[in-house]
């Protein structure tokens, strides 16, 4: 809310330059967002939130949070000091059919005004502060509602039938509020109406059957206090909020009612004439006053630092609460209504707090050692994945959670987790893979990058179908692409993988026949489901052309995707030195022609199988495809390794070995020895 | 040839050669089965006892003289290969490491801070219950204070669930709840997490970002203490001295609730862009677990009581690597990327 300084100094001594006072507020009292001088005058622009708009969006309450934090006296406390109370008008009735609707519904009738245009310098006051300047009745009003943030609304008495009855609309009730708008009620919005009908939507706005004229002579003025969910409720059924459903939403002080209505009786008498007819009061349920109970001794204990009972005195008095009764260490604190906000002693410790200044508040080292601390497992295994992603030449990259509604065509609708209300068709559903979102960073950087190895540790989030529970998952996944990869480009992310898994000391790795998870991003033939020990951690693959031709992508592209939370449980943490064999490796080459079709993994197998223990290893470390071969046969090279854990191996031990191998394979495979 | 001969001749031709293939037939004339120094000491036989001692004598010196000439010649010229021309301007292999996300490199860093003072790193989930986000953190339904969260409903599958609504967490708070429901105090404990806001996006604002979420319960936890602690936070985090500056904000899960400034880093309080010229930053807000959250995870509050905090790590990835843009962490842009590599 915007303040003029000048405007503030009417309630307030303030010594202080702007940009002092500023300094001084934002320190031990609300956010100051902006100073601006306009003029002879400075504006500031405060933030209000939730707790402090009852009490401190309005001229008088902030001017009192000054007098507050600067010392400076404040010059309206007249204004709370009750007058004698007015007869209470007798040939019209005020009547609150709900008190949930209404907490209190105060009237003043003034009868002999003169309607006709503001003073100059009422007219400038509201227009500084985004108000229009209407008629002096209404701006009158408008002028308090600013000056004590009690909303007022001002009738004109001779169109009104019998009194007001503050009731539920019928449904399908109609209005024309006072700027014109037709408006459809219901049987949960209040409104304010006589025995005939509607005056106004209670707290939001007026209507035009009583709105005031210039041939208006007699005036009923309303300030009420209606209930902040009903106002909430009725704007958000009808579409707009108004100044006063605003003041209203965030609650005020029942005490207000009457204390407004002779302020902007007074204010009417001076500007248009006119005299107080009778004061009209429907209140219920008066509040009472709380009392709550400070004790320096518990404040010591949860800010950490003592308070002397004088300087704590000193600063209610400041806030100009009262104290009902005091011993040594507890003072009993009468918390004034206008501070809806303050509820209990936690509340009151921070009103002394943030007054004596938390710049003097010393800082204390946090006691005790915290021997149970520990990091979450899975969080520093991820940062370990990472580094390593790293160390292969990938970029991590992060992405929205979302993804765009076009794509449940290749997810399957039913187990995508659905927004109510998302912020575009392009981020329209929860990501249920990392991948869909990786294809837009591919999309981005196939324009500068040729080369490109990227990944993104997150998570995903899939529901059962028809059942309620989401599932949420963190996945890793990756991406690696380049100008003629090939498939080259397949066995080097293998590789990797690999070596990613044994550094997370996992043994088993199996790469099986895929089955097809997302319709057509993946080429089917060209994909494999990978096992850790017998477990389905994730899947490796060719991007189908028809799913990258949607990204302009023209290069082959190989992805992968894992679930750590499977995953992670498989993995070693531990680990210790095995004695290595004190005999020497003897390594033996074979090279041999077979069939294309035959697998690896088949003849590796079948290797194995024929051998004793003492094989140790295999490697592949040659192919290639020819002519000189015929057609459909590969010619492959191995390195075989041989050890033993207890002597150094002989010629004709390895030999013997090498020809079962070989055996074995020409009975199974027909492979020529080259 | 005789000794004297052997011995003129030798050392000049060891001298005079350039390669070691021609030190090699010098040896071999010389030292060889055939050479002259062997057939002089074959020859010794034939000698008399005294003649053998004084020819033997003077015949194996030489041939140790040879010996270490050959040697150090070979050295030399060794020494002299390797002193050809070399660039070593030529440039080097490339190795190709990849990059980590300047957010992952800033949540390390955070979560080291925390963890050397003690703290254990957690995590939550990021579709919470509406209960976990909201009520329990004392921000009921239809309280005004709502409002502070713009936030992303999960679409229910039910017409009319009776259930709890799902939405994307605001914060990093209900993992609060999560936590006090299933550990007892004492603890110390950070969240590092992803949050989301339905807001439209600008160069400050982000519909989904991520946060730091502190908390901290104990019999005897104050605010003092975690002025400290956010003090020592900063220092460590922005590897310098930076002052602290505590000043009234409102979140309704903590009682008193604090904003949290610190003295700008890059222009040291005197004002510059980046703080918009007040010398101050704000970097978090915090303050003393409301009572009313003690209640809804069963603690007694009147025999626990903690600080907790909350941070934006995007927010100190900006302010220590000068990222103008928040957009930036989740473009994925592999030109941003790539520029982190420390």
């Amino acid at each position: 809310m915007k303040f003029s300084i000048n405007w503030l100094k009417d309630y307030v001594d303030i010594a202080l330059s702007p940009q002092e006072l500023a300094d001084v507020v934002l320190l031990h009292s609300l956010e100051i967002e902006g100073v601006e001088t306009k003029g002879d005058d400075t504006y500031f622009d405060v933030a209000l939130l939730p707790n402090r708009f009852p009490d401190a969006a309005n001229y008088i309450g902030f001017a009192r949070e000054i007098s507050a934090v600067t010392g400076g006296d404040f010059k309206a406390g007249h204004i709370f000091k009750k007058g004698k109370k007015l007869n209470t008008a007798t040939n019209f009735s005020v009547r609150v059919e709900n008190k949930e609707d209404c907490a209190r519904y105060s009237g003043l009738l003034m009868p002999g005004v003169e309607v006709k245009d503001s003073p100059i310098w009422l007219k400038e006051r509201l227009e500084a502060n985004g108000l229009r300047a209407i008629n002096n009745i209404v701006d009158a009003t408008n002028y308090v509602m600013l000056e004590l943030g009690q909303p007022l609304h001002a009738f004109d008495y001779e169109k009104l039938d019998k009194g007001i009855i503050v009731r539920r609309a019928r449904d399908k009730e109609e209005m024309i509020t006072l700027d014109g708008r037709e408006v459809e009620l219901t049987n949960e919005d209040v409104v304010v109406a006589d025995h005939k009908q509607i005056l106004a939507i209670a707290g939001v706005k007026g209507g035009k059957v009583a709105e005031i004229t210039g041939a208006t002579k007699t005036i009923l003025l309303e300030a009420a206090n209606f209930d902040p969910d009903r106002v909430v409720r009725t704007t958000r059924r009808i579409g707009f909020t108004t100044d006063a459903s605003q003041r209203f939403k965030y609650g005020i002080d029942p005490n207000m009612t009457e204390i407004a209505l002779y302020r902007v009786a007074e204010l009417i008498q001076k500007i248009g004439g006119g005299g107080m007819g009778g004061f009209l009061d429907a209140y219920p349920n008066r509040v009472v006053p709380k009392v709550i109970a400070f004790s320096v001794k518990q404040y010591e204990k949860l800010v950490g630092e003592p308070i002397a009972p004088r300087e704590a005195r000193e600063i209610f008095r400041k806030l100009r609460w009262v104290i009902k009764k005091a011993t040594k260490e507890v003072l009993w604190l009468e918390v004034p209504a206008w501070r809806r906000d303050v509820e209990r002693f936690e509340d009151v410790v921070e009103e002394v707090v943030r007054l004596y200044g938390y710049d003097t508040l010393e800082s204390k080292t946090l006691k005790g050692v915290s021997l149970h601390a520990r990091r979450d497992d899975q969080l520093h295994y991820v940062r370990k994945i990472k580094e390593r992603m790293a160390g292969f030449g990938f970029d991590e990259i992060y992405s929205y959670s979302f993804i765009p509604e076009a794509w449940q065509e290749v997810c399957g609708e039913g187990t995508l987790v659905q927004l109510e209300n998302p912020i575009s068709t392009e981020y329209h559903y929860l990501r249920p893979s990392l991948i869909f979102p990786l294809f837009r960073a591919l999309e981005s950087n196939v324009k500068f990058f040729g080369d490109i190895k990227m990944f993104e540790v997150g998570n995903v989030f899939s529901r059962e179908r028809k059942e309620e529970g989401i599932i949420e998952r963190t996945k890793l996944a990756g991406m690696i692409t380049r100008e003629n990869g090939g498939d080259s480009l397949f066995y080097e992310l293998k590789g990797i993988i690999n070596e990613l898994f044994r550094v997370c000391g996992v043994e088993q790795v199996e790469y099986r026949l895929h089955k097809e998870l997302w319709h057509g991003v993946f080429i089917p033939s060209k994909t494999a489901d990978v096992y850790v020990n017998g477990v389905y951690v994730g899947y490796v693959g060719f991007i189908s052309s028809r799913w990258l031709g949607r990204f302009d992508v023209a290069h082959d592209v190989v992805a992968f995707e894992f679930d750590l939370n499977t995953f992670f449980p498989l993995t070693q943490r531990e680990q210790a030195f095995i004695p290595f064999s004190k005999y020497p490796e003897v390594m033996r080459d074979i090279s041999f022609v077979v069939d294309v079709g035959v697998r690896i993994d088949e003849l590796e197998k079948v290797v194995y199988q024929a051998a004793s223990e003492l094989l140790i290893d295999i490697d592949l470390f040659d192919m290639f495809e020819g002519e000189r071969l015929g057609a459909g046969k590969k010619s492959l090279s191995f390195h075989l390794t041989f050890r033993s854990d207890n002597k150094t191996l002989t010629s004709e031990e390895v030999t013997s070995d090498l020809t079962k191998i070989i055996v074995a394979l020409r009975d199974r495979f027909s492979i020529e020895i080259r | 040839m005789t000794l004297q001969e052997i011995e003129q001749l030798v050392f000049t031709e060891i001298g005079r050669v350039s390669t070691a293939k021609e030190l090699e037939e010098i040896q071999h004339t010389y030292l060889g089965r055939k050479g002259h120094l062997t057939g002089i000491l074959r020859g010794l036989s034939l000698l008399s006892l005294e003649e053998k001692r004084d020819v033997g004598g003077k015949a194996n010196a030489l041939r140790v003289r040879i010996e270490t000439a050959l040697k150090e010649r070979l050295e030399e010229l060794k020494d002299k290969q390797e002193e050809r021309f070399f660039d070593i301007t030529f440039p080097g292999e490339k190795i190709v490491t990849g990059h980590l996300n300047p957010l992952t490199l800033i949540l390390k860093e955070i979560e080291d801070i925390f963890i050397s003072f003690g703290f254990s790193v957690v995590e939550g989930p990021e579709v919470e219950t509406e209960f976990n986000n909201f009520d329990a953190l004392n921000i009921p339904a239809n309280h005004p204070a709502r409002e502070m969260w713009d936030t992303f409903w999960i679409k229910s599958q039910i017409p009319n669930p009776k259930s709890q609504r799902s939405l994307l967490r605001t914060h990093t708070s209900p993992m609060q709840i999560r936590y006090m429901m299933t550990h007892e105090p004492p603890f110390r404990i950070i969240v590092p997490g992803t949050t989301y806001r339905y807001e439209a996006t600008d160069a400050r604002h982000e519909m989904q970002f991520t946060q730091v979420e502190g908390l901290v319960v104990g019999e005897d936890v104050t605010l003092a203490n975690f002025k400290a602690v956010i003090e020592a936070f900063f220092i460590r985090l922005f590897a310098q001295k930076v002052e602290i500056r505590l000043r009234p904000g409102y979140f309704p899960f903590v009682e008193p609730g604090v904003e949290v400034d610190a003295t700008c880093p890059r222009c040291k309080k005197k004002g510059c862009e980046l703080c918009k010229f007040s010398g101050w930053l704000e970097l978090g807000g915090a303050g003393m677990v409301h009572p009313n959250v003690f209640d809804a995870v069963k603690y007694n509050p009147t025999e626990v009581q903690g600080f907790a905090f909350g941070i934006g790590a995007e927010r100190f990835a900006m302010i220590k690597y000068g990222i103008p843009d928040i957009r930036l962490f989740r473009a994925g842009d592999l030109r941003f990327i790539r520029q982190f590599k420390i």
